[in-house]
C-alpha cells in the first residue's frame, strides 16, 4: 500500500496518508480538517474537540476480519440520544474499505453494499422484517444521531451531520446491517456482529488499571 | 495514539462524598453511595438525575470494584441494582451486578434466591414460535421454553451505569429456559434487547471472584438450574432394557438347559372319614445331577373343600429330609357380580438345593374332618427353574431407573413452580 | 452404557445372582431340614415327626 504524503496547507506539517484513497484527514498539528483535491489538500474547517471516549480501538490499530488483516485510519464519533459510539474506519490491504463500529464495546464489521430499492425510512418500523439479497432480517432499532466529531482519514468529503437516522437490522445468526439515510439516497452498510477476540486486535489504547 | 484513559474520581455534589468512575467514559449515571442520588456524569455539574429512598443496609454480595475472572477474561464490578417483579401480590426481586472490562464490554451476574447467572447481551435474533401451548424461542437451533413475562421494577441502584439509571424504571422481561441457559426479552416498546444467560453456582462465583466465606445457599430449583437427573435418564432406561433383554436371555437358558425331568408320578385319595393313619411314604425314585431344584405337585379334584398336606422329601441313604407343609383349596360360585373362584385346586413348591441320591417322599394329608374325600396326583420334577428370580430380577433392575426418573420429574415440577406454568405438566417434557 | 457404571455392575450383580440361584436351584419355600431320619419311617410312616414340631394348622371354611 502507497503511503502518499502531502504537507498540511495551514501548519505545513507532514501528512502521511495511511490510505492511499483517503478523502478527508485530519491534522494532528493544527486540528484542520483537510479534504484533497487532486494533488492538494484543501483546508475545509476545524476538528471539533472530540469528547473522551472509552473505545478501546485508536487511529493505528490493527486487526484481523476474516483472514483478512485491516488498519484503522479514521473515525466518525456519533452521538444520540441515549449516548454515543464509534465508527471505526478500516482499510484493508487491498485497499477495500470497511467500518468497525464500537457501541459500548459491542463490535461489528460492515461494508458499503450497493443495494436497490431499499425501503424509505418512514416505513420502517422495530420487528419488521426485511429481505436483503436473499437474506431475512428483522429491524432492531431506529436511532437519530449527529456528527459529533471526525478523526483521521475518511473515504467522504463531509465531516458534519446533523442529522443522521439510522436503521439497526439484525439476523438469527449475528449478520448485522445498517441502512443510513442521511443521504439523498440511503446507503446501505452489510456485515456481521462480531466479538473483541475474534479481532486479534494490536495496538490497542490502554486503560488505568488495566493490562 | 491516545493517552491511556483515566480512572475518575469525584465528589459528590448533594452530600461531597467521593465517587470513584471505573467504566471510563461508557458512564452516564452514578449513584452517591452515601446519601443515594443518582448523578448525571457526562455533566460537568454532575446535575442529580434522581434521589432515592431504600431500606437500610442493603450490601452487594459482591463489592463495587471487585474484579473477578469469567470465562478467561478479567471483569469489574461497577454497578449493583436491584429488581423487584410482583407475583400474585407477592413481590420478588434479584440483584443484578454490571461487570465491566475496557476491551470485552459489559456483562451482568444475576442473583436469586443463591442462583447465579452470567448473562450478556446477545448478537443474535432470536426467533419466537408463539404458536404452541405456550412460546417457544429457538436460538442456533435450541429450543428456549417460555418460563415467565413479568414488569421488572428497578427498586435499588449503586455504582454506575452506561444508561441514565432511575429507581423506578419499570421494563416488561420475558424469560426463555433451556436449562442451563435462559434467554431473557426485555424492552420497551421501541426496542427489545435479548441476553443469554448461563447458570453458575455460587461456588463458581465465590472462587471466581475470590470471595471470603461462603455464596449463600441456593434455595429450591432455579429456571435454568440443570438437572442433576437430565440428560442420564434416557441412557440409564436403555442399559435397563439391554439388562431386560439378557435376563430374558438367562431366562431362556436356564429353561432350555434344565433337566425338568419328571422322576415320580403318583395317584392317591384321602377320605378324613375313614380313621386310621393317614401317612404315607412314596415309592424310592432317583434325583441326578448337580444339586439343584426339586418340585413337588399336587393336583387335585378339591371342588369347595380344601387340605393340607404334610410332605417330606427323604434321602433314603443318607437320612436327609426336606420338610414342609402345602395348603390347597379351591372354591368356586355364582353371585350378584357373576361366577367366582377363589384358591387353585393344583399346587407346586420348589425345594432349594437337593443333591443327587436316592429320594422318597412321605405324605400326610389332613382335611375337615365331615369333609368330602380328595383324590389327587403327586408329581416331582427335577432341575425346574423358579420362576420367581427372574420376576425379583426384573422389579430390582427396573427400581434405579425408576428411581432416577422420579426424582427428575420432581426437579423439573419444583423448577417449573416458579414459572407461569405452575399446576401444569413440566414444558419440555424430554429427557434429554 | 459406560456412563452408568454403578447400574451397569449393579445390573451384572443381579443377573449373576440370578444365575447362580438357578443353577444352584435355590427357591423361597420355607423348608424344614430335618437329619438322620432312620430308614423305618418307610415302615411306619406314621413314628415320623420332625424335631422342631410346629406346623400350623389352618382351619378354612366359606
Amino acid at each position: 500500500m502507497s503511503q502518499p504524503t502531502a504537507n498540511c496547507p495551514n501548519c505545513g506539517a507532514l501528512i502521511q496518508f495511511r490510505w492511499s484513497s483517503a478523502v478527508q484527514t485530519t491534522c494532528g498539528f493544527c486540528r484542520s480538517i483537510l479534504v484533497r483535491r487532486d494533488v492538494d489538500l484543501e483546508r475545509v474547517g476545524v476538528v471539533a474537540d472530540l469528547p473522551p471516549d472509552s473505545s478501546p480501538i485508536q487511529i493505528a490499530t490493527e486487526g484481523v476480519y476474516r483472514n483478512r488483516a485491516f488498519l484503522v485510519v479514521g473515525r466518525i464519533l456519533y452521538e444520540y440520544e441515549e449516548g454515543g459510539w464509534n465508527e471505526w474506519h478500516v482499510v484493508f490491504n487491498d485497499g477495500a474499505s470497511g467500518w468497525l463500529s464500537d457501541a459500548q464495546a459491542e463490535y461489528a464489521v460492515s461494508f458499503l453494499t450497493a443495494q436497490p430499492g431499499l425501503p424509505a425510512a418512514d416505513q420502517l418500523r422495530p420487528r419488521r422484517r426485511l429481505v436483503l439479497n436473499g437474506v431475512e432480517y428483522e429491524v432492531t432499532s431506529l436511532t437519530q444521531a449527529r456528527y459529533r466529531g471526525v478523526e483521521g482519514e475518511l473515504p467522504f468529503a463531509y465531516w458534519d451531520k446533523e442529522a443522521v437516522l439510522f436503521a439497526d437490522l439484525r439476523t438469527a445468526d449475528a449478520r448485522f446491517a445498517t441502512i443510513d439515510y442521511s443521504e439523498s439516497e440511503p446507503l446501505l452498510f452489510v456485515g456481521e456482529a462480531v466479538a473483541f477476540d475474534e479481532l486479534h486486535l494490536k495496538n490497542l489504547r490502554q486503560f488505568e488499571g488495566w493490562s | 495514539m491516545s493517552a491511556p484513559a483515566q480512572v475518575k474520581a469525584l465528589n459528590c455534589p448533594s452530600c461531597g462524598a467521593p465517587l470513584t468512575i471505573r467504566a471510563f467514559e461508557h458512564t452516564l449515571s452514578a449513584v452517591c453511595g452515601n446519601c443515594l442520588s443518582i448523578l448525571d456524569t457526562k455533566d460537568p455539574n454532575l446535575q442529580v438525575l434522581q434521589q432515592f429512598k431504600a431500606r437500610e443496609g442493603v450490601q452487594p454480595r459482591i463489592p463495587l470494584g471487585t474484579r473477578g475472572k469469567l470465562r478467561g477474561d478479567v471483569y469489574e464490578v461497577v454497578g449493583y441494582q436491584e429488581r423487584t417483579i410482583t407475583v400474585d401480590d407477592v413481590p420478588y426481586f434479584w440483584s443484578e451486578y454490571l461487570l465491566f472490562n475496557p476491551y470485552k464490554g459489559f456483562r451482568y451476574l444475576t442473583e436469586y434466591q443463591g442462583h447465579w447467572n452470567d448473562v450478556a447481551t446477545l448478537r443474535n435474533l432470536p426467533q419466537v414460535d408463539t404458536r404452541g401451548p405456550r412460546p417457544v424461542a429457538t436460538l442456533l437451533g435450541e429450543k428456549y421454553y417460555h418460563f415467565q413475562t413479568a414488569s421488572a421494577t428497578t427498586t435499588y441502584v449503586l455504582g454506575e451505569f452506561p444508561w441514565r439509571v432511575r429507581v423506578g424504571d419499570i421494563a416488561e422481561v420475558r424469560d426463555f429456559v433451556s436449562p442451563p441457559r435462559m434467554l431473557s426479552q426485555e424492552g420497551t416498546e421501541g426496542e427489545t434487547v435479548w441476553s443469554l444467560g448461563e447458570y453458575m453456582t455460587g461456588a463458581r462465583v465465590w472462587e471466581a471472584f475470590g470471595l471470603p466465606g461462603s455464596p449463600p445457599e441456593a434455595v429450591g430449583v432455579f429456571a435454568s438450574q440443570p438437572s442433576p437427573y437430565k440428560g442420564s435418564a434416557k441412557g440409564v432406561w436403555l442399559l435397563c432394557l439391554f439388562l431386560l433383554v439378557a435376563l430374558l436371555a438367562v431366562a431362556q437358558a436356564f429353561l432350555a438347559f434344565s433337566r425338568q425331568e419328571q422322576v415320580f408320578r403318583g395317584n392317591y385319595s384321602f377320605s378324613p372319614r375313614s380313621g386310621g393313619e393317614a401317612s404315607f411314604v412314596t415309592e424310592v425314585f432317583e434325583l441326578k445331577g448337580r444339586p439343584s431344584s426339586v418340585e413337588v405337585g399336587v393336583n387335585t379334584d378339591l371342588a369347595n373343600n380344601w387340605a393340607y398336606f404334610r410332605l417330606a422329601l427323604i434321602n433314603g441313604d443318607t437320612g436327609q429330609a426336606y420338610d414342609f407343609g402345602r395348603e390347597v383349596s379351591y372354591y368356586y360360585g355364582r353371585d350378584s357380580d357373576g361366577a367366582w373362584t377363589e384358591g387353585r385346586a393344583n399346587d407346586r413348591a420348589v425345594i432349594p438345593t437337593v443333591p443327587a441320591g436316592r429320594y422318597y417322599l412321605r405324605v400326610e394329608p389332613e382335611m375337615d374332618a365331615g369333609a368330602s374325600p380328595v383324590r389327587y396326583e403327586l408329581t416331582v420334577r427335577r432341575d425346574v427353574p423358579y420362576m420367581g428370580w427372574f420376576w425379583m430380577a426384573a422389579g430390582l433392575l427396573l427400581v434405579p431407573p425408576a428411581f432416577k426418573s422420579l426424582r427428575s420429574v420432581g426437579f423439573e415440577r419444583r423448577r417449573w413452580q416458579e414459572s407461569d406454568y405452575a399446576g401444569s405438566s413440566s414444558g419440555s417434557g424430554d429427557d434429554e | 452404557m459406560i456412563k452408568h457404571p454403578f447400574y451397569l455392575a449393579y445390573g451384572v450383580l443381579v443377573l449373576g445372582l440370578v444365575g447362580l440361584a438357578e443353577y444352584r436351584g435355590w427357591s423361597l419355600l420355607s423348608v424344614n431340614e430335618v437329619k438322620d431320619v432312620p430308614k423305618s419311617v418307610r415302615d411306619n410312616p406314621g413314628a415320623y415327626r420332625s424335631h422342631y414340631v410346629f406346623f400350623p394348622r389352618v382351619f378354612r371354611g366359606k
